[in-house]
């Protein structure tokens, strides 16, 4: 029996402890269910309500939270993803890492909204939960395997999730793997690895019932058919992946490269999405319940598996002066199989280069030489040798070798394959960003700035409000369950169909002129009381309907707004500063063109609009009549 | 009969994850998917989550609502219990079985099996009389 009044919802979340071998219901309200909705937004407050100060990530007092989203089976398109979240390895603060495998779908089903896990096993353990609880089980003869290895073996029907040898080893940005797909970023790997837990597999059969079942089926109808039918969606990510994005980012200097001191690369053709396309791929593929099939299937040693996405290639193609495709797949694939984040794992080694090249630590990697980067992963992987140094993430590096303003990271994780000095927007989003140097948690303005529209990418004006009205547009969005490439359908085709049109231009012109209305919007509680019209963003109406939460576009982006703030709120307790939000000093004092003034990141100017827009104090912090506001409990 | 509209299905692959009997067939050269009529039971599941509502089936089409056991019928032989794909009929060996609602998805699968027929299928039209979906 469901124990909420809510649709969409199982009303159900566990509490498994690991020391104890004990599972215990923790109460979660309908009220914090229309407040929190799921996803991200579930975990910051089940966080913030049971941590409140600093803590070791790999102490048994850390808890990861894997939550589900409203949306996840109600058959709404792109709608397989969860989120694991704990206190980051990588850099101490709140991380949320949102996968697409199956494993999500698969709780729900159980009949749990979230499963919060605590303590640590005494032995290897893997866990088994189905409707009918929890079942703590051996899992010695797993320890050691790769992903794949790990998930055959596992002899339990159902979606499994669990880490690889990397996390094992605690590698700080060590991955979760349900399937093919990854939680990659944050390290939430190696917490698992700390806690003696290789895996989870869940088995369920009974999705909940939505709110309103046909009002939901033609919201999802139409939603499914405005994505095929958007150029971005519909034609770029199923043909070209990601990817699609390599040469774009290279004609507009955005494209990492020889770790972050251009943003152009010569070769950059031998490694973009058509090259992909029209010599390695096999066929594209995707999660379940997704109509976009961005995912790649290419050959890696006879062997169909998963292809690399854009920071990958960007990180180990251009970033490392590598324009070897197929050692990109490689890689890409021993990563996953391994189980560690593609994004550090080739940053910090573009970090490791430098340091080699500028003579302060001599590891034998050097930019352009690939023969030994298979190793090194893997002597990451299991930390042999300079792979133990790097394991820890460049931070760490740069504290022990120096180097920290060519360390590309922000908090202590480093930064995906766009350069901000092409899009100064975006840069300052990968300093704000909650989890550190993250390309989605800070806003990925480079989209307007470059990939998809064309706004101003240098100017400072209005980019604090973009930034804040697309963090907390991807932060409500990822806690329904959705995709983030479903949010691409905000910007409409005819927008993206004609680049260089009249109307193109002038709404180019104007995003950066907004600023001050999105303001002035933001503090109207009623003034966005409505569903974007076009199926821009039908994620409202697909909650409402699917839960029967009072959903629209303002309380959307509120519940956006209240998400953010919380993870905010639980990185200050865990000792974040301003100073901590930082980018490495190449990017805020060197130009990316020598000839071109402002190509770096203002970024003192654009955090000091960042804090005031946000309604911060000067110390970064939301001031109390801006959580009153949000209903956040302090 | 439920089938799939090709022209509407997007190639998500949402029916064969809820399928319970593994009767969804993958064609990989035109990205599409397909139901074996030989394994599908004619549950509706597929139907009810199809993302694209792209499964479709005839107007007269039936779907199982709830199933209950006929207690006087019931022999105990287990059969229902151990093809139930989620567990949800629970019973002794040569005791009543009973089904628990919360776990039972309407798939139908216990219904062929008994031998009996003590299994009843409470049954409700996919399409009400104006035509509009029930499921």
């Amino acid at each position: 029996m469901s124990k909420t009044k809510l649709g969409a919802y199982t009303g159900k979340i566990i509490k498994i402890d690991l020391t104890n071998k004990t599972v215990d219901e923790y109460p979660f309200s309908d009220e914090e269910r229309e407040l929190y909705i799921g996803g991200k937004i579930m975990a910051a407050k089940i966080i913030y309500d049971n941590i409140k100060s600093k803590i070791d990530p790999f102490s048994p007092e850390n808890m990861i939270v894997i939550t589900t989203g409203p949306l996840n089976t109600m058959g709404s398109p792109c709608s397989s993803r969860f989120n694991v979240s704990t206190i980051s390895p990588l850099t101490g603060f709140y991380t949320s890492s949102n996968c697409g495998g199956n494993f999500g779908m698969a709780i729900k089903r159980a009949g749990y909204d979230a499963v919060i896990i605590v303590g640590k096993a005494e032995q290897k353990t893997y866990l088994k939960i189905t409707d009918d609880g929890v079942e703590f089980k051996d899992a010695t003869e797993l320890w050691g395997l790769t992903t794949t290895e790990a998930q055959q073996k596992i002899p339990d029907k159902g979606d499994k999730f669990v880490i690889g040898p990397a996390g094992e080893n605690l590698v700080r940005y060590a991955c979760v793997v349900s399937g093919e797909r990854a939680a990659g970023r944050g390290g939430v790997g190696a917490v698992f690895g700390s806690k003696n837990v290789k895996g989870l597999v869940a088995e369920g059969h009974k999705a909940p019932e939505p709110y309103d079942k046909e009002g939901l089926r033609k919201v999802n109808e139409k939603w499914t058919r405005v994505l095929k039918k958007h150029p971005t969606t519909g034609v770029q990510l199923p043909e070209l992946g990601t990817a699609a994005l390599v040469a774009s980012m290279h004609a507009r200097n955005l494209l990492a490269t020889n770790n972050y001191r251009s943003g152009k690369y010569e070769h950059f053709e031998d490694i973009s999405g058509e090259t992909l396309r029209d010599d390695y791929l096999v066929r594209n593929t995707g999660c379940t319940t997704c109509p976009i099939r961005c995912q790649r299937v290419v050959k890696v040693e006879g062997k169909e598996v998963k292809g690399p996405e854009v920071e990958t290639i960007g990180l180990f193609g251009s970033n490392i002066l590598n324009n070897d495709m197929q050692s990109i797949l490689d890689w890409n694939y021993y990563m996953d199989e391994l189980g560690m984040d593609t994004i550090s794992c080739g940053n910090t080694i573009s970090f490791a280069m430098e340091l080699n090249e500028k003579g302060m630590w001599d590891n034998g990697l050097s930019f352009g030489k690939i023969d030994n980067i298979k190793e090194t992963i893997e002597d990451i992987a299991y930390r042999r040798g300079i792979g133990d140094e790097l394991a820890e993430g460049s931070k760490r590096l740069a504290l022990k070798y120096g180097g920290m303003e060519f360390a590309m990271q922000a908090k202590g994780m480093e930064l995906a394959a766009y350069e901000p000095r092409g899009a100064v927007g975006h840069g300052l989003g990968y300093a704000i960003s909650n989890r550190g140097g993250c390309h989605l948690n800070g806003g990925y303005l480079v989209v307007l700035e470059g990939l998809m529209m064309s706004v101003d990418p240098y100017t400072t004006f209005g980019k604090a409000a973009l930034c804040i009205m697309f963090q907390d547009l991807m932060e409500a969005c990822s806690a329904g369950g959705n995709c983030l490439f479903t949010t691409y359908a905000f910007l409409p085709s005819f927008l993206l169909a004609k680049p260089q049109g009249a109307v193109t231009t002038v709404v180019n012109k104007v995003f950066t002129k907004v600023g001050l209305v999105l303001k002035f919007l933001f503090r109207i509680p009623t003034a966005l009381a409505f569903h974007l019209p076009g199926y821009m963003l039908p994620h409202t109406m697909a909650i409402r309907k699917a839960t029967g939460i009072h959903m629209n576009f303002g309380r959307f982006l509120r519940l956006g707004e209240r998400g953010y703030n919380l993870e905010r709120l639980i990185d200050v307790n865990l000792g974040l500063k301003p100073e901590d939000d930082d980018l490495p000093g190449r990017l805020k004092d060197e130009l990316q063109i020598p000839t071109e003034p402002k190509s770096k990141v203002p970024l003192e100017k654009l955090i000091k609009k960042y804090y005031r827009t946000r309604f911060w104090d000067k110390e970064g912090r939301p001031t109390k009549a801006l959580l009153k506001r949000l209903k956040i409990k302090e | 009969m439920f089938f799939v509209n090709k022209e509407k299905c997007v190639d998500c692959g949402y029916c064969a994850y809820v399928c319970p009997f593994g009767s969804l067939i993958h064609h990989v050269e035109d990205k599409k998917w397909e139901i074996d009529p030989a394994k599908c039971k004619q549950c509706g599941i597929c139907f009810s989550s199809c993302i694209a509502s792209a499964i479709e089936c005839d107007k007269d089409q039936q779907v199982v609502e709830k199933v209950t056991i006929n207690e006087e019928a019931c022999i105990g032989c287990t059969l229902c219990g151990r093809k139930c794909p989620t567990g949800a009929i629970s019973g002794m060996l040569k005791g009543k079985h009973v089904v628990i609602e919360e776990k039972c998805i309407h798939c139908g699968a216990c219904i062929d099996v008994c031998r009996k027929n003590a299994i009843v299928a409470h049954k409700k039209p996919v399409y009400n009389e104006k035509g509009k979906r029930n499921v």
